[in-house]
């Protein structure tokens, strides 16, 4: 049985014979182990349909093969294809689903499906586009069910039912026009249409096949192993396609989400050699869906991953190696096209360059990007510049960035990383604190108790308050200053330092910022400290969550607060608010999973009781039994809906903020008659489109809240269309 | 036929970075099936070839990469308790640390090559080389010369010292 797998999963690979040899010889084993194989052989082919979709006309030629010897077998396959795709559909595999659908088209050219039929399925996909009251995203699909078949089929479909066709691309081409487009410029990388535009996906796609039709249905690209067996294949009996009607939408239905076609080369980027398709050649459509098909197979293996693109069947007709290997050139075009492109793009762009330049040595030429020298600091590609450098200097070290870039370039480089220890200096006695911190100090050093910390703080007065309610600790934003710069600083050697100075003292963290004002002002003297150094910044605030010395919602708003105004546009702290997110995330995943685990276990006590033979009349022991997990369970639910709340209350407040923040800007300029669109508007309004796109499966369930409390009509337009290219996301 | 979409294929699951080595460790305490079982659920990584002056900082950005990083805990010559060439990172999830090897293993930090390999998880004491001379066993033989570690290998170095000609 492994050796079927094995057999199937490899043909179509290097090998030292022909494919059409291997495939004959392949078709041959199978036949002769149907009698004994055969479910098992149906479930392996229906498996590589849907999980090698690169490999899928070697596998429509193996199929057409074996129906041709064995017609039953055929039509099983084809039956159980369609059970696959019905499957598929009900739990949301749309993406597997449209191989399934590709699959089953091309089974037309390998005279295993008879034509009509499959125009017959087409009929029903387009039709749901006539359907009521469903999102359009449903619609969507099933239309690109249809159109990424064509490619494959459309010479052969159009042949035999060339009116039924023309019918179907001119439902199609009314649906294009009819359905809403709100959702693309939330999904663009750029946000100017040259030198390529940013199509939606559907539009390109559609310009595509009308390309192909023109062009008579020829498509050259697709390898096609049937052709080899025409005389044998057109002699095999054909099945029809059951009639198959779309499963209806229901609450759970989740369909994919539209996308922008992303696009940076044209032919005129290549200098020799052959040449590159069109944007809206079909061929460029079914090169990215196979390169795209290589990655997702072979992302674990990334030796494996880079030779099959590197050997992928026809690249010498296409220039795929030159665009692979000439990272330089990307990388040019992509600086050069900063100034519109999107932030979380850009952020991209500076992970990956200074990962990569951090294993290549940083040699670059940093002098072809001394354009950038001469703009504003804000401006997107003197931007670009700080950040990739800050980045390589946390992958390397100050001294080493300040030694790779030209002097012009040192007003870009970042600042030293050191601790700035507002007591550290005789000159400052005079602030208050100050001989509280010396003590502090000492007793640090000299292995101090928490409770002994205690003590000695207890001699800070509160700026806040005239009475000085000694017992209670309210919020005392010195005390909370003196302790942690002092502790901060003696700690600043490593991030291990850090992180055992915040264990030890524990106790007083969490004394001191019990209050939320407490919380946010330990955050705003970590950032007084450590300024310098973003990096121990937001491991350090990553620290103070997990240890519950700060909550998700105090950092949001630290985050928005006016003192961290000059660092709002700085990545270092989106990625920040990213991962405290994430955090939150991830904690009531985890809370409601240990719930899912407790209610199954009593579930399963319960079962063994049923099961038991004995007839126990004991009702007071089983109901013993159940208590204590009874107990669990009401806990973890109570917990799971602290958790949510928590979690709806982060989002919900750095909605809020956001909308403060952009909405003054917006009336500022207004009232004094500037163009809304300055740099830092960009980047806000694209970090408030982050938030949901990163995070849109929790948001999801917010609309409704959203929609009433804070994106409501009266709310400037600018920021209110964000709210609609989100919501047009799913509708 | 029920559960198609149950059925995968064992050739395409292929994940060879993430496999185990040959590597166990004599210290372990426990059986090798134990050890073994330890290694294949492991979200800690051993991290070798590093240069002795390597900092955390420096770890935590490139391990980030792959995932929340619960841990970092730098490999120290025994003796005289600074950095040795290794390191220990933990993430919070395994498949976190599966990317790591992926990703991270045989690509540089610091313009060095390095590798990582599972391990079965830190113990106190584990952080500390196991050399003669106290950094790890690979500096006590090795024979190139290794600007980022000390230069020559520990034993090559008492050599070199021994065969100082006699001044008197």
């Amino acid at each position: 049985e492994e050796r079927l797998e094995s057999l199937i999963c490899r043909v179509g690979e290097k090998s030292n014979s022909s494919l059409e040899s291997n495939l004959e010889g392949l078709a041959g084993v199978l036949e002769a182990d149907l009698p004994n194989y055969k479910s098992k052989i149906l479930r392996i082919l229906c498996t590589v349909a849907r999980l090698l979709p690169e490999k899928l006309t070697v596998y429509t030629t193996l199929v057409g093969l074996l129906n041709a010897r064995n017609y039953n077998f055929g039509g099983e396959f084809v039956e159980a294809m369609i059970r696959q795709l019905k499957e598929c559909l009900k739990v949301n595999m749309y993406n597997e689903a449209v191989h399934l659908v590709r699959f089953l088209s091309d089974l037309v050219n390998c005279h295993v499906i008879a034509a009509p039929s499959m125009v017959a399925m087409f009929e029903n996909f387009v039709s749901v586009t006539q359907e009521e009251d469903v999102p359009q995203v449903r619609c969507d699909w099933y239309m690109f069910a249809f159109l990424s078949s064509l490619p494959w089929v459309g010479k052969e479909l159009y042949e035999k039912k060339d009116a039924e066709i023309d019918r179907l691309l001119s439902q199609t081409e009314s649906y294009l026009k009819r359905r809403q487009k709100i959702h693309v410029p939330m999904l663009q990388v750029w946000t100017a249409d040259k030198p390529h535009p940013q199509e939606e996906y559907l539009d390109c796609l559609w310009s595509q096949i009308q390309k192909l039709k023109k062009d008579r249905w020829q498509e050259r690209h697709i390898l096609r192993p049937y052709l080899a067996f025409d005389s044998i294949l057109c002699e095999a009996l054909q099945h029809n396609l059951p009639p198959f009607t779309p499963p209806p939408h229901t609450e759970d239905s989740v369909y994919p989400m539209p996308r922008v076609i992303f696009r940076m080369f044209d032919y005129t980027d290549d200098p020799e050699g052959p040449v590159m398709p069109g944007s809206h050649s079909v061929e460029r459509f079914v090169i990215e869906e196979n390169l795209h098909c290589i990655i997702k197979s072979h992302w674990k293996e990334r030796k494996t991953c880079a030779a099959q693109l590197l050997s992928y069947p026809g690249n010498n007709k296409i220039p795929l190696n030159y665009h692979i290997v000439e990272l330089a050139q990307a990388t040019e075009m992509l600086y050069m096209r900063l100034d519109t492109m999107n932030t979380t793009c850009v952020d991209r762009f500076i992970n990956w360059f200074s990962h990569h330049l951090s294993n290549f040595q940083f040699r670059w030429s940093w002098e072809d990007w001394s354009d950038c020298l001469t703009q504003d600091l804000e401006k997107p590609k003197p931007k670009f510049v700080r950040e990739v450098l800050e980045k390589c200097m946390r992958l390397s070290y100050h001294q080493r960035i300040i030694d790779i870039v030209p002097t012009s370039f040192s007003v870009l480089s970042p600042a030293n990383p050191v601790c700035i220890y507002k007591y550290g200096d005789e000159s400052n006695r005079s602030l208050p604190g100050y001989t509280v911190a010396l003590c502090l100090t000492i007793a640090i050093k000299n292995k101090a108790s928490n409770d002994e910390i205690f003590s000695i703080l207890k001699d800070v007065p509160n700026p806040n308050q005239d009475d000085d309610d000694d017992e209670g600790f309210t919020f005392n934003p010195l005390k909370i200053e003196v302790f942690v710069q002092t502790l901060l600083h003696l700690a600043a050697k490593s991030f291990s330092h850090s992180f055992s100075a915040l264990a030890k003292f524990h106790e007083v963290f969490k004394t001191l910022a019990e209050s939320d004002e407490g919380k946010l002002h330990v955050l705003r003297v970590v950032y007084e400290v450590w300024k310098n150094h973003p990096q121990m910044i937001a491991v350090l605030v990553d620290k103070m969550i997990r240890t519950q010395i700060v909550d998700c919602a105090a950092v949001a708003n630290w985050i928005f607060s006016s003192e961290l105004a000059h660092d709002f546009t700085r990545f270092y702290i989106w990625e920040i608010l990213h991962s405290t997110i994430r955090k939150m995330n991830k904690h009531v995943l985890k809370i409601q999973k240990e719930l899912e685990e407790t209610k199954a276990r009593l579930a399963r006590q319960h079962k063994r009781r049923d099961s038991d033979d004995d007839d126990d009349d004991d009702d007071r022991s089983s109901d013993r039994e159940d208590g204590p997990l009874e107990e669990q369970i009401e806990r973890l639910q109570e917990k799971v809906e602290s958790a949510q709340s928590e979690q709806k209350n982060l989002f919900l407040v750095i909605f809020q903020r956001f909308i403060m923040l952009l909405t003054e800007h917006l009336v500022r300029c207004e009232t004094g008659g500037i163009d809304v669109f300055t740099p830092w508007y960009k980047s806000c309004i694209e970090r408030l489109q982050q938030i949901f796109l990163q995070h849109h499966q929790i948001i999801q369930q917010y609309m409704v809240t959203l929609e009433n409390l804070l994106f409501t009509a009266e709310l400037d337009h600018h920021i209110l269309a964000v709210f609609q290219q989100f919501c047009a996301l799913q509708a | 036929m029920s559960g198609l979409l149950h059925t995968t294929l064992s050739g395409l699951n292929s994940d060879s970075y993430c496999e185990i080595s040959q590597y166990r460790d004599q210290h372990f305490r426990g059986s090798r099936q134990l050890q073994e079982k330890s290694l294949k659920i492991s979200s800690t990584l051993y991290v070798g070839n590093l240069s002795f002056y390597t900092t955390e900082e420096q770890i935590q950005e490139l391990f980030s990469k792959c995932g929340d990083v619960k841990r970092i805990v730098m490999g120290l010559d025994k003796i005289k308790k600074t950095p040795c060439g290794f390191c220990f990172v933990e993430y919070y999830t395994r498949a976190d640390a599966e990317h790591a090897m992926r990703f991270i293993n045989g690509t540089r930090l610091d313009d060095r090559i390095i590798r990582t390999d599972w391990d079965a998880g830190f113990k106190e004491g584990r952080q500390y080389g196991r050399g003669k001379t106290g950094g790890q066993v690979r500096d006590e033989y090795r024979t190139d010369y290794d600007v980022g570690r000390g230069g020559f290998g520990k034993i090559i170095q008492m050599q070199k010292a021994n065969h100082q000609p006699a001044i008197y």
